[in-house]
C-alpha cells in the first residue's frame, strides 16, 4: 500500500494518536550512513575574515582597515593551527575544533566563476558542472543514489518554508519551517471530509499532487511524534535567530527518529559588501553559537551526523571602498561531526599576492564537490558518485572524514 | 529576514491596525463590486480565454471583472488595462492617502520625521502594497508595478531605506510600470534607496563598490548570460564612481565629479572617453538598454511572468523582438505578449506565488474585512509565512516567480491554513504564528470574512451549493470526478439534491469554500 492510499483508507486520524513513536523509525539513520546536514551560507560569506590566514602578509595589506588582527593582539583571531585562526566571534566553535569534531576547508569552492549570487547557489546545490543540464539537487540525487525513497516522508527535509534547488528531486522532500506551525488547522468535525476531498482534488501526478499528499501524511505522523515534547538536552542553549530556531528544530526532527536522512538549513545575510566590521561580527556569533548549540545539543547522535556548511563564493582580497568586500572566488567549507577528522585546516594555500589571485579573488584549491564526495563516500557509503556530481573528476578523498 | 527587522516591522504594523475608516472604506468598495456584479445574470458558460486573461493581469479573478470585460469585450478591457490612466482607481487612492499620508510625502518631508518614533512610512508602503494589488481597478498595472518593485528589487529595511523607498516608489516605479524600459532604467541608477541598497553611494574612484555595476548587469539588463565579464563589471563600476545620494537635492541624487573616475573606460568592448562625468554612467545605461542581451532577458521575464514557467524560444525571441522595434515601450510589448498564440494556449499552468494567492482568496470571495484592522496582521502574517512581502526580498534578485521555488509543503499547508481559517472563522492559530504573544490573536482569522450566503445565493442542495461556489470562485468547470468529490464533502452525508436548512446551508457552504480554495484548481492561474 503506497502512501496516498494509506491515506485514502480514512484511517489517518485515528492511527497517528495510538502509533508509539518509534513506528516511524525508518531506514537511514540506523548507523549504516550518516545524517547529512547541509547548512548554505547565502550572500557571499567572507571566508578570509572568517578563517584568517594570520600568517600572511598580503591578507594585511589587502585589507588595511578591515583584517582581523593576529592572535594574541586586541581582538585578534582565535588561533587553530599556528597559520590559521578564527574570527574572534566564532569563539564556540574553537572547541568543537580542539576535540576533533570540526574540521575547516579553506580555499575551497565552486569553479564557476559567474560571481553572482543566483548563478552559483543554484550551480553549487545542482551540483553541477555547468551549462545548464541539470535542475535538481545534489542532496536530492544522492538519496536517488542510495536506494531512492524510503516509506518515511521525513527522509528529506528543509528547516525552511520553501526548498532549496539541493533539495529538489524524484525523491519527495518536506519543507517545515517550523514543527509547531506544521500542522493542518481545521475543525474537527471536518477534517475527515476536508482531507478526503483535497485527496480527491489533488489527482493528476503531478508535483502539486505529490506534495499535498505528502502534506497529509507528514502533519499526522510529525504530531504522533511529538517533536515538541522532546527536551533540549546537554544544557544546550540555541540562540533566538531563525537559524539557532531552524537548528533547534531539526535537532528535534533527529531526535524523534522520523527517518530522517538529509536536511538542509539556511543562514543568509553575507553580503557584506559594506560595513563588514560591524555586520559580520554578529552573523559570526549567530552562526557559531546555533552550530555549537546544536552540536552540544545532539550530543552522542553527533557520532553519526555530518554537517557541512558552505556559501556561494568567497569575497575579493582587496577590501573596497565602503569598508567591505565585494564578489569573491574562493572561500571556506567547515565540516562538523563525529566522522570528521577535526583539529585540521585543510588547504593547499595559493597564496594572497597579486599574482596568485583569480581576478583579485582568492583562488580555488580545493572543488567544494571534492568536499562533498569524501563525504558521501565515506560517511553515507555511496560507491559511484557519478550520478549524483556528473562530469566531476576531481579527487574524492582530502583527509577530511574518516569511513564510517 | 533576521528577527529584529522583522519585529520592528510587525511593531509598526500593529499601530495601523486601528487606522479608522480603513476597513470601512475597503468593504464599500467590495460592496460597490457585488451589487454591481449581482444587478446582472452572468451568461452560463463565460468563455475560457476570457478568464484566463483576467486571471494572468490581476491578483485574483471577481465577478466583478468578468461582468465588465463582458459587456465591453476581451479586447477593449485588455485595452483598458494596457492603459491605466482610463481606468479610475480614486476609492482606493483616497482611502490609502487618507490613512497613510506618508505616501504623498517628498523626500524632505520624509527626512524630516525621522525621529519621530510613530512615524512609519515603509510600514504604510507595505500595507499599501498589498491593498493596492487586492482593491485596485487597474490591476494589470498593479501587476506590472510588482514585477518592476521586483526586477528592480530594494530591500526595504536596509539601513535609510525604509525612508527612501516610498518616493521611489510613487515616482519612478510605478509612473514607468507600463512605460519605457530605458527610463525606468535611468530613474533606477539615480533613485536613492537603489545607490543605497547596491552601495554606489560609496562607489568611489579611491575606493570602487561594484555592487551595483555588477547587479546592473546580471539582474537589470543583460542576464548572467548576457555578454558581460568580470573586466566589464569592474570597468561599469568605474564608470559609476561619483554617483551618489545627496541630501542637498530635491531628489536626493548627487554626482560627485571628485570622487568620479575621469579616466577612459572600455565596456562591452564600447570605448568610454576620459575627461567625462555623469555621461559615463549615462552611456552605460543607454547602452545596456539597447543591448540585444537586455531585451532577450525581458523577454525571458516576461514570458515567465505570464506565460509559463519554462516559455518557448519562439514566443521569447518574438517578444524580445518587440521590445527592440519599440524601444522598449512595455505597453506595446505587453500587447503583444498578450495577445499571442503562446499566451493563449498556456491555460491554468502558472503557480500563483504567494502574493497572488493570498490576494485572489479575499479577491474572489469577496470577502468583507473586520474594522479594528484584524484583517491588516492577517494578510501580512500570510504573506510572511508564505514568504513574499512586498519590499522583503533581502537578495538583490528579488522573489523568484516559478513553481519550484513557492511549491512545497509547507507553502501548500500554509496557503490551506489561511484558506481554511477565512473560511471557517475563528479558527486558532499554532502557537508560532502567534507572533505577538497575545492570546487574543490567536482568533484573529476572522478578520476577513467571506460572506457565504452571499456567495451561494439561492442555492441550498449541496450539489446547488457546490456547482454555484466553483462558479463564483474558479469560475470555470472541473472535472466530473472532482466535482462529484467536493460535493460529496459538502453533502457530509445528506442527500446531494435535497435542500438544506439555511443555517446548515451557509455551514456547507463554508466547507465548500473553503475545499475549493484549497484546491489544486485555485493554487494555478
Amino acid at each position: 500500500m503506497d502512501r496516498r492510499d494509506f491515506l485514502k483508507t480514512g484511517a489517518l486520524v485515528a492511527v497517528p494518536a495510538l502509533m508509539p513513536r518509534l513506528v516511524f523509525s525508518q531506514s537511514g539513520n540506523t548507523g549504516s550512513s550518516d545524517i547529512l546536514i547541509h547548512i548554505f551560507m547565502r550572500g557571499g560569506a567572507d571566508g578570509l575574515n572568517m578563517v584568517v590566514p594570520y600568517f600572511d602578509n598580503d591578507y594585511y595589506l589587502n585589507r588595511p582597515t578591515l583584517a582581523i588582527p593576529q592572535p594574541g593582539s586586541s581582538g585578534g583571531a582565535l588561533d587553530l593551527d599556528g597559520s590559521f585562526g578564527l574570527h574572534p566571534q566564532l569563539a564556540s566553535l574553537q572547541p568543537l575544533f580542539a576535540s576533533g569534531d570540526l574540521a575547516i576547508v579553506h580555499a575551497s569552492g565552486s569553479p564557476d566563476g559567474s560571481r553572482s549570487h543566483f548563478e552559483s547557489q543554484d550551480l553549487m546545490e545542482a551540483g553541477s558542472p555547468g551549462g545548464g543540464l541539470i535542475f535538481d539537487g545534489w542532496i536530492n540525487r544522492y538519496l536517488e543514489a542510495a536506494g531512492g525513497q524510503t516509506s518515511s516522508p521525513f527522509q528529506a527535509v528543509s528547516l525552511s518554508q520553501s526548498l532549496p534547488v539541493s533539495l529538489r528531486g524524484e525523491v519527495p522532500a518536506l519543507a517545515i519551517s517550523s514543527i509547531d506551525a506544521y500542522d493542518l488547522i481545521v475543525p474537527d468535525e471536518e477534517q475527515n471530509g476536508l482531507r478526503q476531498a483535497v485527496l480527491d482534488v489533488y489527482d493528476q501526478g503531478d508535483q502539486v499532487d505529490t506534495t499535498a499528499t505528502d502534506v497529509l501524511a507528514s502533519v499526522d505522523q510529525l504530531k504522533a511524534a511529538d517533536p515538541l515534547s522532546i527536551p533540549v538536552e546537554n544544557g544546550a542553549i540555541y540562540p533566538g535567530s531563525s537559524f539557532g530556531r531552524a537548528l533547534e528544530n531539526l535537532a528535534r526532527l533527529i531526535k524523534a527518529d522520523l527517518g530522517l536522512e538529509a536536511a538542509s538549513v539556511d543562514i543568509g545575510g553575507w553580503d557584506h559588501h559594506d560595513n563588514l566590521g560591524t555586520e559580520l561580527p554578529p552573523l559570526c556569533t549567530n552562526f557559531a553559537d546555533s552550530l555549537a548549540a546544536f552540536h552540544t545539543d545532539l550530543g552522542q547522535r553527533m557520532e553519526h551526523i555530518s554537517v557541512i556548511a558552505m556559501t556561494e563564493f568567497g569575497r575579493r582580497v582587496r577590501e573596497n571602498g565602503s569598508l567591505g568586500t565585494d564578489h569573491g572566488y574562493g572561500s571556506v567549507m567547515y565540516a562538523i561531526g563525529g566522522g570528521v577528522r577535526g583539529n585540521q585546516v585543510i588547504t593547499q594555500w595559493p597564496g594572497l599576492g597579486t599574482q596568485n589571485l583569480n581576478n583579485g579573488d582568492l583562488e580555488i584549491t580545493t572543488d567544494y564537490r571534492s568536499v562533498l564526495s569524501e563525504m558521501l563516500a565515506k560517511r553515507m557509503r555511496v560507491s559511484d558518485l557519478s550520478t549524483v556530481f556528473p562530469e566531476f573528476s576531481g579527487t574524492q578523498d582530502i583527509g577530511l572524514f574518516d569511513p564510517i | 529576514m533576521n528577527t529584529p527587522t522583522m519585529n520592528k516591522a510587525r511593531q509598526d504594523l500593529g499601530k495601523r491596525l486601528g487606522q479608522s475608516g480603513l476597513g470601512e472604506g475597503l468593504n464599500s468598495i467590495i460592496a460597490g463590486q457585488s451589487s454591481a456584479s449581482a444587478s446582472t445574470q452572468l451568461p452560463s458558460q463565460t468563455v475560457d480565454s476570457l478568464i484566463h486573461l483576467l486571471g494572468r493581469t490581476s491578483f485574483g479573478v471577481t465577478q466583478d471583472m468578468i461582468m465588465q470585460a463582458d459587456v465591453i469585450g476581451e479586447s477593449a478591457w485588455l485595452d483598458q488595462q494596457l492603459n491605466p490612466e482610463s481606468i479610475d482607481d480614486s476609492d482606493i487612492e483616497e482611502l490609502l492617502a487618507t490613512a497613510f499620508p506618508s505616501l504623498q510625502m517628498s523626500y524632505a518631508e520624509i527626512l524630516g520625521q525621522t525621529e519621530d518614533p510613530e512615524f512609519n512610512p515603509a510600514i504604510d508602503l507595505v500595507i499599501s502594497a498589498i491593498l493596492r494589488q487586492i482593491f485596485s481597478p487597474k490591476q494589470l498595472f498593479e501587476v506590472m508595478t510588482e514585477f518592476w518593485t521586483n526586477h528592480f528589487n530594494v530591500f526595504l529595511f536596509d539601513g535609510p531605506v525604509e525612508y527612501l523607498k516610498t518616493v521611489d516608489d510613487r515616482e519612478n516605479i510605478r509612473p514607468l510600470a507600463l512605460g519605457r524600459f530605458s527610463e525606468l532604467l535611468h530613474r533606477n541608477a539615480r533613485s536613492p534607496a537603489m545607490l543605497y541598497y547596491l552601495d554606489n553611494y560609496s562607489n568611489t574612484v579611491q575606493g570602487p563598490n561594484e555592487n551595483y555595476a555588477r547587479e546592473l548587469m546580471e539582474l537589470h539588463t543583460l542576464g548572467v548570460n548576457g555578454g558581460y565579464n568580470e573586466q566589464d563589471v569592474a570597468e561599469v563600476a568605474r564608470c559609476f564612481t561619483g554617483w551618489s545620494i545627496d541630501t542637498r537635492t530635491e531628489d536626493l541624487f548627487g554626482f560627485f565629479d571628485i570622487t568620479h573616475d575621469t579616466d577612459s573606460k572600455v565596456v562591452l568592448g564600447q570605448g568610454i572617453p576620459a575627461g567625462q562625468g555623469i555621461e559615463d554612467g549615462e552611456q552605460v545605461l543607454d547602452l545596456l538598454a539597447e543591448h540585444p542581451s537586455t531585451a532577450s532577458f525581458l523577454a525571458s521575464k516576461l514570458c515567465r511572468r505570464f506565460i509559463s514557467d519554462t516559455p518557448d524560444q519562439g514566443i521569447i525571441d518574438m517578444i524580445a523582438g518587440r521590445f527592440s522595434e519599440t524601444d522598449g515601450d512595455t505597453r506595446l510589448v505587453l500587447e503583444t505578449l498578450l495577445t499571442s498564440d503562446a499566451f493563449r494556449s498556456a491555460q491554468g499552468v502558472k503557480f500563483k506565488r504567494p502574493s497572488e494567492y493570498v490576494a485572489s482568496v479575499v479577491r474572489s470571495t469577496s470577502a468583507a474585512l473586520d474594522n479594528e484592522g484584524r484583517y491588516l496582521r492577517l494578510l501580512f502574517d500570510q504573506l510572511q509565512i508564505l514568504g513574499q512581502l512586498p519590499f522583503f526580498s533581502n537578495p538583490p534578485t528579488g522573489y523568484p516567480d516559478q513553481e519550484t521555488s513557492w511549491l512545497s509543503s509547507g507553502a501548500l499547508l500554509s496557503r490551506w491554513n489561511y484558506a481554511l481559517g477565512i473560511s471557517y472563522g475563528e479558527l486558532p492559530l499554532p502557537s508560532s504564528r502567534n507572533f505577538d504573544n497575545n492570546q487574543n490573536q490567536l482568533l484573529y482569522s476572522d478578520g476577513i470574512n467571506v460572506p457565504v450566503l452571499d456567495l451561494i445565493g439561492e442555492a441550498r442542495t449541496p450539489a446547488a451549493i457546490t456547482d454555484r461556489l466553483i462558479d463564483r470562485i474558479l469560475h470555470r468547470p472541473i472535472s466530473f470526478d472532482d466535482r462529484k468529490a467536493l460535493i460529496t464533502h459538502v453533502a457530509d452525508g445528506a442527500p446531494n439534491s435535497v435542500p438544506l436548512e439555511l443555517e446548515q446551508a451557509v455551514k456547507r457552504g463554508r466547507a465548500a469554500v473553503a475545499a475549493i480554495l484549497s484546491s489544486r484548481y485555485f493554487q494555478f492561474r
